[in-house]
């Protein structure tokens, strides 16, 4: 009986190897916490029509919209950790969303981090009515009116609100937050003087800025990205501490072999190594970045220290 | 650039034999899409989005407004002859279209409405076409204070939907509005009403609740009605044209739901639900009839139609001038514009007029498309009603249940919508009516997202309502209004107990 145990158990293993020698070799899902034409499900579907081809199985993206990306996440952290439920999330679910409120699984293990695919800066922008153009200038008038002025975000525990938050707390002053319930309405907020400032993706804000309808004031990424390559960063503009990016990630469940992952890195690198595939992350206002699985989560540490502080200070923790 | 070469310049772009091609695809596919009980545009216009990145940007754009579009001329089908509404904003079509079909009107209501959605649709494309950026403009001054107020005025006039006594409306809208607080707190982000099952933190899903109480009841009712009772249907095929009288009560009823509808349209985030509930509400209160409200009056089935036509076609201003979505669908739509490398925002009628004006002139080629496909397919529709209701209902069910789990692909919805049936079904033995409620649903979020936006910008001054003229007005207009409802309703009483 013990022989057959022993023996069933290693033809499990061996099975499961073999599996994750030969992956993919049927349909693969990609979920994605977020509506078709969002900018994460543009992401989902340019990566997986592209691992399709390479791969030659299907990859099917399956929207997930709902609370803030988890729903998404935590059908990956569900599955068979196989690799073939994988997901594409924004920072929120993995790091964000844990510090404020209980989720039905656990980041840290539940979830296994492959690659950040792509990113974007946040861009501080200001109403023209300020009559502010810089950060020094921006900082002291914020500094002679604490609490005066609003800025709008697209809602709560979002990167827009985290990284205002992150921006009065290294500039020590007050901001009061507006929360609305998209990126065109909060940008349009702060066009039409409802609120004063906002910290927005580019694709939001270039348009009005072009328009001469806001200010750009800084991005929030540590150099400057090509997209918002005449925007300085904060540290330029002397104020340390401020990073913020709106990255976009591709995660496996928690468990699944080191074969599938390395496998599914490979592929993927050389997917963002492709001309046309960084086209297009530029034409919507991102740049590829694609490190190594060990690095990616060596980042989400980082973050979570960096986000925390952020999370406290505002009072959000939960 | 002037009109006419803009106008020109849309010609050209829009009757090309491809632009034709997928506006006609859309137009049909929408109509399709429409009249099947539960599944909107939404869910056909995601699963087209992937598919048109191999389409020029212009092309895919006209053929998923047309699918957009579309969808709102063939929603009230089924609300006249089933009374299951095909989208939720054909809903309050139910009211006074079923009972036209009960009266052997089903051919003439399917053909007014099919009149009143292109009525509608054409001012609201004139209105898109000529006066976008001044009406933008004027979009763009409505502040959280503005927008509070009117949604109090949309909530007064909600009372005024049901055909039973006032209170027993208000009722309803209360129970609206605590459905509507079911989700995540906007300003704190914290949940309500969630019970951990995190399928619940965006709160109830309008589709679910709307198809639930309107359709799910329906076929519930149907199925307990015994067979001698269900009505019977006589269609007169030669009786399709509306009569003089049907004529002079509907037209100008189509031109108040189109001004309604126009108006909410242009407003970003309010959408054509609520445009078309409060028209209904608004042709009521002004009918010399009221009575016949309910019984099948044919300004409660023409308004509501070129209301929320109407505010699909405006509904793109605030979309296509600032780059602000009108709804949900439209916002999709601006997602198909990224895909593609466009960037919505402020300049794009300048820098992509052909994209612009080629859209505009396919809504009026799409609108005479709509009309030329839907009157002849009205004998077809009316032949619906000779299925056996073993077969049809049974067919509904499938197709609402598809329509409520592709909104979000999400099993959970499935079951809201079946336990909301529930509710509607015991709501209709109580004779409460759903209309008011799904008002108040809609309203009551809104509501609240803009009174707190109000009083955190205003720092907690109440005045910053009545300081603002517009938003002075509209409350003064919902506080007479009320008192209207209130005054009349004891009046009401009196005269029963004499």
């Amino acid at each position: 009986m013990k022989k057959l145990i022993a023996l069933t158990l290693a033809a499990t293993l061996g099975s499961g190897a073999a599996l994750a020698d030969d992956w993919p070799s049927r349909t693969v899902t990609v979920t994605v916490g977020f509506g078709p034409g969002s900018t994460p499900d543009l992401m989902a579907r340019l990566i997986a029509e592209n691992l399709q081809e390479r791969l030659g199985q299907p990859f099917v993206v399956d929207n997930r919209p709902g609370a803030g990306g988890n729903i998404a996440l935590d059908a990956v952290a569900q599955a068979d950790p196989d690799g073939y439920t994988l997901g594409v999330t924004i920072p929120g679910p993995l790091i964000v969303n844990p510090m404020r409120m209980e989720l039905m699984y656990d980041p840290s293990t539940d979830i296994r981090p492959v690659t950040i695919l792509g990113t974007q800066p946040s861009v501080l922008m200001v109403s023209t009515e300020l009559g502010v153009s810089t950060l020094p200038e921006l900082i002291a008038l914020l500094q002679e009116n604490p609490g005066e002025f609003n800025y709008s975000s697209i809602g709560v525990g979002s990167i827009s609100h985290l990284a205002m938050e992150m921006i009065a707390l290294e500039s020590g002053t007050e901001i009061e937050h507006i929360p609305y319930t998209s990126s065109p309405e909060a940008v349009q907020a702060v066009v039409n003087g409802e609120v004063q400032m906002a910290a927005m993706p580019p694709l939001a804000v270039l348009p009005q800025a072009e328009e001469g309808n806001v200010v750009m004031i800084a991005q929030t990424a540590a150099e400057r990205m090509p997209v918002v390559a005449d925007v300085p960063t904060f540290a330029e503009e002397g104020l340390t501490g401020v990073q913020a990016e709106a990255w976009m990630a591709l995660a496996a469940t928690g468990g699944t072999p080191d074969a599938v992952i390395e496998r599914l890195y490979a592929e993927v690198r050389a997917i963002l190594d492709m001309p046309e595939v960084q086209e297009r992350l530029a034409g919507w206002g991102m740049a590829p970045v694609g490190m190594p699985p060990a690095e990616f989560e060596a980042r989400i540490a980082e973050e979570t220290t960096r986000w925390q502080a952020v999370v406290d200070a505002a009072g959000l923790a939960r | 650039m002037d009109l006419f070469s803009n106008l020109s310049l849309g010609l050209a772009t829009a009757l090309s034999p491809s632009a034709l091609f997928f506006c006609f695809a859309g137009v049909t596919l929408g109509t399709l899409i429409g009249v099947l009980p539960g599944i909107g545009a939404m869910a056909a216009i995601a699963m087209l989005l992937p598919l048109t990145y191999h389409v020029p940007p212009t092309e895919a754009l006209i053929m998923l407004a047309g699918i957009y579009y579309g969808a709102q001329y063939g929603g009230s089908t089924a609300s006249i002859l089933l009374r299951l509404p095909g989208t939720a904003q054909a809903a309050v079509v139910t009211l006074d279209g079923y009972p036209m079909t009960q009266s052997g009107r089903a051919g003439v209501a399917l053909f007014i409405t099919t009149i009143a959605s292109f009525v509608g649709s054409m001012i609201g494309v004139i209105l898109l076409a000529g006066f976008a950026p001044v009406l933008a403009q004027v979009a763009g001054a409505f502040r959280a204070p503005e927008y509070f107020a009117l949604m109090v005025l949309g909530l007064v006039a909600a009372a005024m939907l049901g055909q039973g006594t006032p209170l027993r409306g208000l009722i309803m809208v209360v129970a609206g509005l605590l459905l509507g607080t079911v989700g995540t707190d906007l300003q704190s982000g914290t949940f309500r009403f969630v019970f951990g099952e995190q399928m619940l933190t965006d709160g109830l899903g309008l589709v679910a609740v709307a198809m639930g109480l309107f359709g799910v009841s329906e076929v519930i009712a149907n199925a307990a009605r015994p067979p001698s009772e269900r009505p019977d249907y006589r269609v007169n095929w030669r009786a399709m044209l509306p009569t003089r009288a049907d004529w002079r009560r509907a037209l100008p009823a189509m031109g108040r739901g189109s001004a309604v509808g126009a108006g909410f349209g242009t407003l970003p985030g309010t959408g054509s639900s609520i445009a078309s509930f409060v028209s209904y509400a608004v042709e009521k209160r002004i009918s010399r009839r009221p009575e016949e409200f309910g019984k099948g009056a044919i300004e409660g089935v023409t308004a509501p139609e070129s209301a929320n036509n109407a505010a699909a076609q405006t509904a793109f201003i605030p979309t296509l001038t600032l780059g602000v979505p009108g709804d949900a669908v439209l916002a999709l739509m601006l997602g198909a514009l990224i895909l593609h490398g466009i960037i919505p925002g402020p300049g794009l009628i300048e820098q992509q007029p052909s994209l612009f004006w080629g859209l505009v002139v396919s809504f009026v080629i799409g609108n005479l498309m709509l009309v030329v496909l839907n009157l002849p397919l009205i004998g077809l529709w009316v032949s619906i009603l000779r299925i056996p209701y073993r077969l049809l209902y049974p067919a509904v069910l499938i197709f609402i249940c598809i329509g409520v789990y592709s909104v979000r692909n999400a099993v959970f919805d499935v079951w809201l919508v079946l336990v909301f049936g529930l509710v509607g079904y015991g709501m209709r033995l109580l004779r409460f009516e759903p209309a008011p409620l799904i008002l108040g649903f809609i309203l009551g979020p809104l509501m609240e997202q803009y009174l707190r936006r109000s009083m955190s910008i205003a720092r907690g001054d109440p005045m910053v309502f009545l300081e603002r003229p517009m938003s002075a007005s509209f409350l003064a207009v919902a506080a007479g209004l009320a008192l209207w409802i209130i005054v009349s309703g004891l009046r009401r009483h009196k005269g029963a107990g004499r």
